[in-house]
């Protein structure tokens, strides 16, 4: 398969859960970015992990972290465990649009 | 060691100054600072820039006694209580053994904002009674309005005289009866049209939008992002801690946007909910802190049908 992505950028149904295949770095990057916005788009909460093949993973947070999305933040710290990048947890944050005092915390105490 | 008439007293003594002439005010505060300094206590001034033109004039060049801009300190209630107690506790830990402050909140805190100041001089009997603080709150009784000054008796336990006396407040009120007291509050004249916004059981998120949306442009991009905040903040501690319906009501005037998010239950259960932090957060108890730091004005009343904050965004200081 060249240059593609299997599945495409739809927006995301209750409790969907989809897989894409890939065999490009960057059409992968621009697949998962038109998907985000999408979400972005409706107000969807959203996060997304990215892991590279080096010594780094990088935890990308977008849209508006509050209370309710507080236990699926947790969660996907949890789950996604991004390596420490110089002894620090790095996240990509540049489309996050609103964190609350209570998600700074959870990223705080993560951070220890 | 605590001096003079601090002598023996533990943590906060909090005093209340009225005066009625430059002279009355310059005879209480000139011997309670140069004692201070005499005594090698840290000895602050936090005047507006008449009145610490005034004391500037009437003590020694270089006697040693610390000017603040006190505009800028008395900004927000919670901000000036954080900033204080930052200070005190530098000093202590330099080693200070009493801590000597002459204070006067800006004119404009006696208007239709006095209600949190209120709270804010009540508070701090609480807040800084970690430290050995004495302080002297100047109110000039030409300009201060009556009921500001029947507060102040209710929330100084002392005031001092020109004659160097230090008089009990017989209305003094401890803080934990007087911050559980509805205190007036002057409707703001926009509360009289109807909201621009109107929202039941609204979620944080729907809430931010609808705080974004009525702005149209109309405030800095700051004093919205900031009300936003706030809004978010209390909407969640609302549907968290309240009890239905919650409601979010906005104004928009040409100045200032006010909030209103109001729920059928009795409020934060501390006194100090605003004002201080309530714990580390874990459990929660900043929101409100938070809210408290990010509006010009935060009014809240408890009643039959429920509890209500009040926050606004801009200026605050409407004709009542």
């Amino acid at each position: 398969m060249g240059r593609q992505v299997s599945g495409g950028a739809r927006p995301a149904l209750p409790a969907d859960h989809s897989c894409w295949r890939y065999d490009d770095p960057a059409a992968f990057e621009a697949t998962a970015r038109a998907f985000l916005t999408a979400g972005l788009a409706v107000g969807e909460e959203l996060w997304y992990v990215t892991e590279r093949a080096q010594a780094e993973a990088r935890a990308g947070l977008a849209g508006e972290l509050d209370r309710s999305v507080h236990d699926l933040l947790a969660t996907a710290l949890a789950r996604a465990a991004p390596r420490p990048v110089c002894g620090r947890p790095v996240f990509e944050a540049s489309r996050l649009r609103f964190v609350d005092h209570r998600s700074l915390l959870l990223l705080n105490e993560y951070a220890r | 060691m605590r001096t003079d008439a601090a002598a023996g007293h533990r943590g906060y003594l909090h005093d209340a100054v009225y005066y009625d002439s430059d002279d009355d005010l310059l005879a209480v505060t000139v011997p309670f600072l140069l004692a201070g300094v005499k005594a090698g206590e840290p000895t602050v001034v936090s005047l507006g820039a008449r009145n610490s033109a005034l004391l500037r004039g009437a003590l020694p060049a270089g006697c040693g006694v610390i000017f603040l801009a006190g505009g800028d300190l008395y900004a927000r209630p919670t901000a000036a209580i954080r900033s204080y107690r930052e200070m005190l506790a530098g000093y202590v830990a330099d080693g200070a053994r009493q801590i000597r402050i002459v204070g006067e909140l800006p004119s404009s805190a006696l208007g239709v904002t006095w209600d949190w100041w209120a709270r804010y001089e009540s508070a701090t009997n609480h807040a800084y009674d970690d430290f050995p603080l004495w302080s002297l709150c100047a109110y000039d009784t030409r300009s201060t309005p009556a009921p500001v000054l029947r507060d102040v008796a209710r929330t100084h336990p002392r005031h001092a005289t020109p004659d160097g006396g230090h008089m009990p407040s017989p209305g003094y009120t401890d803080p934990f009866t007087y911050l559980r007291e509805n205190r007036p509050v002057p409707p703001d004249p926009l509360q009289s049209t109807p909201p621009v916004v109107e929202l039941f059981m609204p979620t944080a998120a729907q809430a931010r939008a609808a705080v974004y949306a009525a702005d149209g442009g109309r405030l800095p991009a700051d004093d919205v992002e900031d009300l936003v905040v706030a809004v978010s903040e209390t909407v969640t501690n609302a549907m968290r801690h309240g009890r239905p319906p919650v409601c979010l009501r906005l104004w928009v005037g040409t100045d200032r946007m006010v909030a209103t998010v109001s729920d059928g239950g009795d409020g934060p259960k501390d006194p100090f909910s605003g004002l201080l932090p309530v714990g580390d957060g874990t459990d929660g108890g900043l929101g409100l802190w938070i809210t408290y730091q990010s509006c010009n004005h935060v009014t809240a009343h408890r009643g039959p049908d429920g509890y209500t904050l009040r926050l606004t965004a801009g200026n605050p200081h409407f004709a009542a």
